[in-house]
């Protein structure tokens, strides 16, 4: 089965080629690869500088967590959004989810050349517009042109720089902590499709795409009876879509998982297009939504506060942290069987004799 | 005359099946003494005495054997003369460097039936009288040697009357395992829905019949596991049973009361007749004739009906007690889970379907669902290979290193080989699901103890996200060895047929998926295939399947993927095909088609079938495994050859788009059955003539087919009589399954075979 030696989409897609490219290519030509808790070789969803150690005589015991992302989307505008705030909540998102809060942003964009002034415009506009909602200012940047031949799109690259009490990892989950799901999945990834490929699917379905801060900053304080944070991993589940991220998060943390379908929040528009067009929604990239686990007597807790919040109001407990099946995902069908839920590979293949 | 001495060892199926009484009996004969005792599958005959009496002995073992043992070999050495003065049967001594059979499941007897049946025997009425040459076995064993203690009997201490035919050499129940009587054996109850017992004993027997006679659901505990029955000639009892359990069409087995009965609905040749009374008593597809009335919701639009004869004497004494002569039978499972064995497990999972459960209180060790056989083209065709037949040894022909064959993922069981010897294990189903997987896991861990091989290497699919592919990955590690789908196919036919080490076949492989080299699905495949490798020569042209698996559930998709280059959009709109979310979906599926979103390539040959039946209005969406093909198989069946449509080869790719396209063409102009038997008579003709090509040109003169679509009797005789006529060797399965049952063995004599490793 061995393949050309050249980058595949695969590459990019979220899926076990990707990972194998970041172990094997990208990781062992890295040489230094920490400055605190969370280094390179984590590959969680940012990382963290430990000020004590970093810099000297400070007492504090707060990690300076760091993220960055390039955004490629196709199209660049699509159904009530834009690049623009995707760059914007794609890294917002990424401290969000390691329990820091947004201290500043940069932003280094790629422009192929013809691109409309407008359009560019816009974009920059929808960047202010997301970070002014988390309050967080964008310091610094960098803008370069390509020739039209070059690239067919914009790439924006963001990197977010925030501040944690304590790092949530996305590794920390135990046997017996529940599961939040913070909305409903899919809409994204097939919003973007229907409207990328104009498929005709009827629907007002627009993509999720929003910057989670304000929503995971409040349930973060919260404290379990031994005083330790009641939320033991986080994860936003964009590419490789909630499939992905619970597997990586099983994977991370060595317990099993098992959901209930019956629970997991899915517009009726969003499953009756993946049913149409045989797509798992499981796997389907989401960019407003968080997998929280939380210790389970704080569950109906951080539930009830994530779901006052306006992109946290479809918000459900999906399922559990299991001892049995470590490292692996199972989901209860509607039907009532089990199944696992497999690491998404990037690439569809039939099973059905 | 001078006393000499020799040692016999005896393998194969000589455990549990009356061997040692037996071999006292013909010992004591031929005034010869000793000893014998059990080892593991071995039986350990020390004999001494003069020499023609010897010779006389071993010609009564090979001639004289008990009807359920199965000798593989007997080897005899001379050994010192230590003067013994009696013949004597020694307890059972577990070695564990040999591998153990297992006996089988086996029908009641008809010595145990009379008895059953005679007022003045004391097992009069007892549905679980047994003998050494009947009853179950290896659905009640926990682990060798085949003794009481390691059944669920053990929970049965033998009254003083069963002690004593145990323990008399003379008796037919000498040591006969899972004997028993109404005073120490196992009970029947029956009990309403929700498990309080109405009546016990023959008096549940009786209840159990009226209940069924008035039309009730009953779930039944049997040897294997659970059936759920009802009277099989009420329309309201049969539909019932179909909307609890959510099958709108797949079709029932049914159990009849005896071959005359069977003979009313079914036709029967003399091979089927002897099949259904055969000891292991399958379950047999039968074509239906227009006899006695059975529900026309049995096998709804199908030709053909799986019919049984009852095996234990619970059945017996049923019928005996019943108005009705046919019941349907089926597994008590939910969908894509195992059947259940277990009362609670049966009481709380069948609540909605079950109006009564008819129970026993003896522990099912291994599930073993009913075995279907079809005879297609004169032979065997093993549709599921269970009960009755697992886990019987399979001879290979040469010997390999201890392997295991994980099998794919539906219909699976697995296969553990070493040596010259396999063994399949009992179906085990869909692994996709967790509970099947987990009972995968435990089918692996039962069958390695019961056959005490260790395997070395670890068989598995090629497809990337089967369940059993990450088990064998996590078992074998380095020792994994990935076996393509339809190879694995063409060696389980090739040892089916005891094909030699150096055989080199053109191999046909036809079915619905199994991933292929080049990461397309494969399905209509022709292979040069030797033990140690394979080479993909021809297959029919690779087609859309807009949304993968979704087009295997909906032909219709496949069919707009088959007709999409050929056809206008108004056309294709224009086609009468049903989809379940109504014309969005059929707009979609043409866009998907337009901008090549989420399509997968794919050569199936069943594929081909179901979009045949899609633009045939026969099946245009799928409730049950193969349905598409099977319901145009049966609509074929009353075709006549009027028509030849036109098969185009081109560089080993047949092309299956234009074969539609005239397909369509012709939709109107002639008769829908006609139609149906010309476009499988293509497909057969045309895979036939891509092996005779492919044979001419390697040079090889046999040619093989496997695969599940090798079940169907029109299609699999067609290929046999071109290939045939262009002077080529044709071989099809007969002990093995064509489908993806037989995939595990197969992988298990590739891994077993393969060299490269450390
Ligand atoms: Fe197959
Ligand atoms: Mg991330
Ligand atoms: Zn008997
Ligand atoms: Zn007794």
């Amino acid at each position: 089965m061995s393949k050309d030696k050249v980058i595949r989409m695969e590459h990019g897609a979220g899926g076990e080629t990707m990972q194998a490219l970041i172990r094997e290519v990208i990781l062992d030509n890295i040489t230094s690869r920490s400055a605190g808790l969370v280094g390179l070789d984590n590959l969680d969803d940012g990382a963290t500088i430990n000020i004590a150690s970093t810099i000297a005589n400070n007492k504090n015991s707060d990690e300076i967590v760091i993220t960055t992302d390039s955004h490629v989307i196709k199209p660049a505008f699509f159904p009530n959004s834009n690049i623009g705030r995707l760059a914007v909540s794609g890294t917002v998102n990424d401290l969000a989810v390691m329990g820091a809060a947004p201290l500043a942003l940069t932003c280094a964009i790629v422009v192929p050349e013809g691109f409309e002034l407008d359009s560019f415009e816009q974009i920059i506009r929808s960047m202010n517009e997301t970070a002014e909602e988390v309050g967080v200012p964008i310091i610094t940047g960098d803008t370069k042109t390509i020739e039209r031949n070059g690239l067919d799109s914009i790439i924006i690259n963001t990197t977010g720089i925030g501040i944690a009490d304590e790092v949530i990892r996305d590794c920390g989950m135990c046997p017996g902590d529940r599961i939040i799901l913070t909305g409903t999945i899919g809409d994204h990834g097939i919003s973007l499709l229907a409207h990328r490929e104009g498929f005709d699917l009827t629907t007002d379905l627009v993509s999720d795409v929003a910057p989670l801060w304000n929503m995971i900053r409040s349930v973060i304080p919260i404290r379990t009876i031994e005083g330790r944070p009641a939320i033991s991993a986080m994860k936003d589940p964009t590419r490789g879509g909630l499939a992905g991220a619970l597997n990586e998060m099983a994977q991370k943390s060595g317990t099993g998982i098992i959901i209930e379908q019956k629970d997991l929040p899915i517009k009726r528009s969003v499953s009756s297009a993946c049913e149409m067009l045989g797509i798992d929604p499981l796997e389907v990239a989401n960019e407003g939504k968080a997998v929280i686990c939380v210790k389970a007597e704080h569950a109906e807790e951080v539930l009830s506060i994530i779901r006052e919040h306006e992109y946290g109001k479809d918000a459900a407990i999906i399922g559990e942290a299991t001892d049995e099946n470590s490292r692996k995902v199972l989901m209860r069908t509607t039907i009532g069987s089990m199944r696992y839920v497999d690491t998404p590979t990037g690439d569809l293949i039939p099973r059905i004799c | 005359m001078q006393t000499q001495c020799r040692k016999i060892n005896v393998s194969g199926v000589v455990q549990g099946v009356g061997f040692r009484p037996f071999i006292y009996s013909i010992a004591t004969e031929n005034g010869l003494f000793g000893h014998v005792k059990n080892r593991g599958n071995d039986v350990e005959i020390v004999v001494e005495g003069e020499n023609n009496d010897l010779e006389s002995f071993l010609h009564d073992l090979y001639n004289k054997k008990p009807p359920l043992s199965l000798i593989d070999q007997i080897k005899t050495k001379d050994f010192p003369v230590s003067g013994f003065s009696v013949f004597s049967i020694l307890d059972s001594e577990l070695d564990d460097n040999t591998s153990s059979i297992i006996p089988t499941d086996t029908a009641i007897c008809s010595d145990c039936l009379r008895e059953m049946y005679d007022r003045k025997d004391r097992r009069y009425h007892y549905p679980f009288t047994s003998c050494t040459n009947c009853g179950p076995r290896y659905s009640l064993v926990n682990s060798l040697p085949f003794d009481r203690k390691n059944t669920s009997m053990v929970e049965f201490p033998l009254c003083q009357g069963c002690g004593l035919e145990y323990k008399l050499p003379s008796d037919r129940r000498f040591h006969a395992q899972a004997t028993c009587c109404q005073d120490c054996g196992p009970v029947l109850s029956l009990t309403n829905g929700s498990g309080d017992v109405i009546a016990s004993g023959h008096d549940a027997i009786i209840r159990c019949a009226e209940l069924i006679d008035s039309g009730s659901i009953v779930a039944v505990k049997g040897y294997g596991g659970f059936h759920l029955v009802c009277d099989a000639t009420s329309d309201s009892a049969v539909l019932k049973l179909r909307n609890s359990l959510d099958r709108p069409a797949q079709p029932f087995a049914v159990m009849a009361k005896d071959v005359d009965t069977v003979s009313s609905f079914a036709s029967i040749d003399a091979d089927e007749s002897s099949l259904l009374l055969s000891r292991q008593r399958p379950i047999v597809v039968l074509d239906k004739s227009n006899g006695l009335a059975l529900s026309d919701h049995i096998a709804p639009d199908l030709h053909n009906i799986g019919a049984m004869l009852p095996y234990s004497g619970t059945h017996h004494l049923l019928f005996d007690n019943s108005d009705t002569d046919v019941y349907v039978m089926t597994s008590a499972n939910l969908p894509g889970l195992p059947m259940m064995t277990d009362n609670e497990e049966a009481l709380s999972h069948l609540e909605r379907i079950a109006d009564h459960y008819l129970l026993h209180n003896y522990v099912i060790r291994n599930r073993t669902d009913d075995t279907v056989i079809r005879f297609v083209n004169g032979r065997k065709a093993f549709i599921r290979r269970s009960r009755g037949f697992v886990p019987e040894r399979i001879e290979l022909p040469f010997s390999i290193e201890a392997a295991i064959g994980v099998g794919p993922e539906l219909n699976t069981t697995v296969t553990l080989a070493k040596e010259n010897s396999a063994y399949i294990s009992q179906y085990i189903g869909n692994t996709r699901h967790f509970e099947t997987a987990q009972y995968h896991k435990q089918v692996v861990s039962n069958l390695e103890q019961l056959t005490k091989i260790n395997p070395h290497r670890w068989g598995c699919d090629l497809h990337p996200e089967f369940n059993t592919t990450h088990f064998a990955q996590e078992q074998g590690g380095n020792n994994t060895v990935y076996v393509q789908h339809h190879y694995a196919h063409i060696i389980s036919l090739m040892v089916d047929n005891l094909l030699p080490a150096d055989s080199r076949i053109i191999g046909i492989a036809l079915d619905g998926a199994g991933y292929g080299e080049d990461g397309t699905i494969w399905g209509g495949e022709v292979l040069e295939a030797t033990y140690s490798g394979y080479e993909r020569i021809a297959h029919l042209m690779e087609q859309p399947m807009p949304g993968g698996d979704k087009a295997a559930i909906n032909p219709s998709r496949m069919l707009l993927g088959m007709l999409h280059d050929v056809l206008e959009p108004k056309e294709l709109r224009g086609l009468p095909l049903y989809f379940k979310h109504g014309e969005p979906e059929r707009d979609i599926v043409l866009q998907q088609l337009e901008k090549g979103v989420n399509l997968v390539r794919t050569s199936s040959f069943a594929r081909v079938l179901d979009s045949a039946a899609a633009l045939l209005g026969i099946s245009q969406s799928r409730s049950y495994q193969g349905e598409p093909a099977m319901k145009l198989e049966s609509v074929a069946k009353k075709g006549v050859h009027n028509l030849d449509l036109p098969v185009v080869c081109k560089r080993g790719v047949l092309d299956t788009t234009s074969l539609l396209y005239d397909l369509y063409e012709r939709l109107g102009t002639h008769d829908v059955c006609d139609l149906a038997y010309s476009v499988e008579d293509a497909l057969a003709v045309g895979v036939a003539e891509l092996a005779i090509s492919a044979a001419k040109k390697r040079n090889v003169d046999t040619v093989g087919l496997s695969g599940g679509v090798a079940y169907n009797e029109h299609i699999t005789g067609r290929i046999c009589e071109v290939v045939k006529d262009a002077g080529f060797e044709f071989i099809t399965h007969n002990r093995i399954p064509c489908g993806d049952g037989g995939v595990s063995l197969g992988q298990a004599v590739v891994a077993g075979n393969s060299e490269n490793f450390d």
